[in-house]
């Protein structure tokens, strides 16, 4: 197998080139391949149920990534990997994970397309910034949420004990410590102690903060996961890699994230659904990734609950559940704000989606996931309702794809003026860090609505 | 269809070498080369600019398209310089980069790119880049305006770091600021002092017209 060092080693040698020319090289690799392989987005087949279109989807990635690897904005070099390597590199993957410890543990583990087994589930607020008095609360409500697997908190605003929180910065250091203790508590003032963090720091990403603060003594678990970042579109850097060495010699867990915008350097949703799968191979070699957080993301819309995203999802999952045991934690990305009629249907959707495609869930980036405050929970309970009763249901992609479009129906058109709807201390009561009634009923008729669309909710 | 069409549809095909030979025959036409560029070439990456907008064309197609455009002008490049009937450049020199400690620079790659093809020359530093490093090259070159892209709250923080130096080292007057990005809004760059600011690429261009005319 393909070490972490011989990649090193390989990020040394490959072919230099600028990285505008490596981006140049991934749309004509891309544009080539989908139409040697025949890839087309079809709106009427938002999860099609083409078994051949997931297989030439998944080896038109690994030619994809034989041909372009991954760039190191080190050493300015591509980084390429033979087709054997690639399958001998896949195949020697975990097919599990285990989060948190006691009662509280949860399993993550490679799913089938239309598998009757549950998808497991994070409950995230995935980076949303919030100020420091609230983030026990906002850390809570999440962990909280029933179905919950794993957990990752939202990240520090602004300041900590006064000083601007900035990358790079001894602040940032002294941030992840205390961001992941409290995170901890959080979980405990959950009644989930053993609740594992599936990304331990969101504020902090610098190697020096995540190492700083990835100790028992504050409050990590052994089995949290730190993550590893790769950079649109399949780039890498030293910056990134170095947490490495230590992640694999301590024995954290460690998770891939990678984020190709659909409309950027892979083009339309076929070549972004290539690059997807491929930023899964390098995750492998550059990062030993145990498992895979994709986000892909419509560059200008900056969600991914849109026709050609959700398609995107469903055929890249399909492609990888067909012809791997990669664990791929796929992430719902809303348009909408909290506790809007339109942020349930968006979340709906991707749970349907990715899970009869067979992928894991991780929700959710909210209102375009990046404005203060703007999470919440009770979608995010429903992402993981509606994913566990499509599973019971044994839910197949044929019935799946018509129920996808009666919710796209519902909110697609308001995608580009999504309401930002409002923030976590106006849904929830501050003290006893519970939904307001307002926001309940809400979730309450979303669920009636939602079982006259077919959803079994006895199967809960 | 006229020769101006022509060339902007070229721009907009992203058809390199036919943005080269309509150049050729504009010149062979007597044509002004500055009303070519506006009228044709430009006019075609307005389009472009708005397509890619709407989601309609992608980044390597706009890319592509501001290459071709990049090819005929160069065609014009002699005619304009020797007649000195404008600069191609007229804007002037813009610095751009992404602030310390943040790697997300499509939105500001995206900035670069209409920038480029709108009267400025563009020194693109890449992304995490020192707030010193912004300054010494923006000084060195005369900078007629600096762009900045943030996307996270843990490096916005930088942007009035860089804001201060530069009225500590007193040439905030001559080093127009504009910042964007995902979390910086409209409020907090007048807070921080900063000279413009833009929510999006389009706005970036008018935004950075302003501050370099000034
Ligand atoms: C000079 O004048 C101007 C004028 C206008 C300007 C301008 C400059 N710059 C931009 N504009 C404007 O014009 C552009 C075009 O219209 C627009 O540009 P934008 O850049 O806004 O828009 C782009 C075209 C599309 N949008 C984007 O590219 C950003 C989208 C989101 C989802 C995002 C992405 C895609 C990525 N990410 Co990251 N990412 C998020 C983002 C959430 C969000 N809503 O922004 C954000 C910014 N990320 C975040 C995080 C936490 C991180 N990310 C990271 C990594 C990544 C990827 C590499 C995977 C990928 C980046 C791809 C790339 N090369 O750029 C890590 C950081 C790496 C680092 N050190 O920078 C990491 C730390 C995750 C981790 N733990 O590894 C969050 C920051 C939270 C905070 N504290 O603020 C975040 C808000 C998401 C979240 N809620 O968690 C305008 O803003």
């Amino acid at each position: 197998m393909v070490t972490f060092w011989e990649v090193l080693e390989r990020c040394g040698k490959g072919q230099r080139m600028q990285e505008s020319d490596y981006d140049a090289l991934l749309y004509k690799s891309v544009s080539k391949l989908i139409e040697k392989y025949d890839i087309k987005f079809d709106p009427g087949q938002i999860v099609p149920d083409d078994d051949s279109l997931a297989d030439r989807a998944y080896e038109a990635a690994v030619e994809l990534f034989e041909q372009v690897g991954f760039y190191c904005l080190d050493t300015k070099r591509v980084v390429r990997f033979s087709r054997s390597e690639i399958e001998e590199r896949v195949a020697l993957a975990p097919d599990t994970y285990t989060w948190g410890e006691g009662k509280d543990r949860g399993v993550t583990y490679s799913r089938k397309v239309e598998d009757l087994r549950d998808p497991s589930f994070v409950a995230s607020g995935l980076g949303v910034p919030v100020p420091q008095d609230m983030f026990v609360k906002v850390c809570q409500a999440i962990a909280s949420v029933p179905l919950a697997d794993a957990f990752c908190g939202v990240s520090l605003q602004d300041t900590f004990r006064g000083i601007p929180i900035r990358a790079g910065h001894p602040v940032e250091v002294a941030a992840a410590i205390w961001d992941v203790s409290k995170r901890r508590e959080a979980a405990r003032l959950a009644g989930r102690p053993g609740l594992g963090l599936y990304a331990m720091i969101s504020c902090a990403e610098s190697t020096a903060a995540i190492i700083a603060a990835a100790r028992e003594q504050f409050g990590a678990l052994p089995a949290d996961v730190t993550q590893n970042g790769a950079i649109a579109e399949l780039k890498v850097d030293f910056a990134r890699m170095n947490k490495v060495p230590w992640q694999t010699e301590s024995g954290a867990g460690i998770a891939g994230l990678y984020g190709p915008l659909m409309g950027g350097y892979a083009g339309g949703p076929e070549g972004t659904m290539l690059t997807q799968i491929a930023h899964f191979f390098l995750g492998l070699f550059a990062f030993n990734a145990d498992y895979h957080i994709p986000f892909p993301i419509d560059l200008h819309q900056v969600c991914n609950s849109t026709s050609p995203m959700l398609w995107l999802v469903s055929v890249y999952s399909q492609a990888l559940a067909r012809n791997t045991h990669l664990l791929n934690e796929s992430v719902s990305m809303a348009a909408a704000g909290p506790a809007t009629r339109m942020l349930f249907y968006e979340l709906a959707a991707h749970a349907v989606t990715a899970t009869v495609s067979g992928a894991n869930l991780v929700a959710a980036g909210i209102a375009r996931d990046k404005y203060p405050e703007r999470v919440s929970t009770l979608e995010i309970q429903t992402a993981s309702e509606v994913g566990h009763i499509v599973a019971r249901m044994g839910m197949t992609r044929k019935e799946a794809n018509p129920l996808v479009k009666a919710l796209l129906s519902k909110y697609e058109k308001d995608v580009p003026d999504a309401p930002l709807g409002k923030k976590f201390s106006e849904i929830y009561d501050m003290e006893k860090v519970t939904p307001l009634p307002e926001y309940l009923k809400l979730y309450e008729s979303i669920r009636e609505e939602l079982a006259k669309l077919g959803l079994n909710y006895s199967l809960l | 269809m006229d020769i101006l069409k022509q060339m902007a549809e070229a721009v907009i095909a992203g058809d390199a070498e036919h943005c080269v030979s309509l150049a050729k025959q504009a010149m062979e036409n007597n044509l002004d080369p500055v009303e070519v560029i506006q009228q044709g070439f430009s006019k075609g990456m307005d389009t472009v600019g708005g397509k890619f907008e709407s989601g309609e064309m992608f980044l390597p197609e706009m890319m592509q398209a501001a290459e071709a455009m990049k090819g005929g002008v160069a065609v014009l490049k002699p005619a304009i310089e020797s007649t000195g009937s404008g600069s191609l450049t007229e804007f002037g020199k813009a610095v751009l980069a992404t602030i310390q400690g943040d790697m997300h620079d499509i939105g500001k790659n995206i900035v670069k790119l209409l920038l480029s093809t709108s009267g400025f020359e563009i020194i693109d530093l890449g992304k995490d880049v020192k707030v010193a490093v912004i300054i010494d090259k923006a000084e060195e070159i005369h900078a007629d305006v600096i762009g900045v892209s943030a996307l996270m709250t843990t490096t916005m923080g930088y942007m009035p770091e860089l804001i201060q130096e530069l009225q500590e080292l007193g040439i905030k007057e001559e080093l127009p600021v504009m910042v964007g990005g995902a979390p910086v809004t409209e409020e907090w760059a007048k807070e921080i002092g900063a000279d413009g600011y833009a929510k999006d690429a389009v706005g970036a261009v008018r935004t950075a017209k302003g501050l370099a005319k000034k």
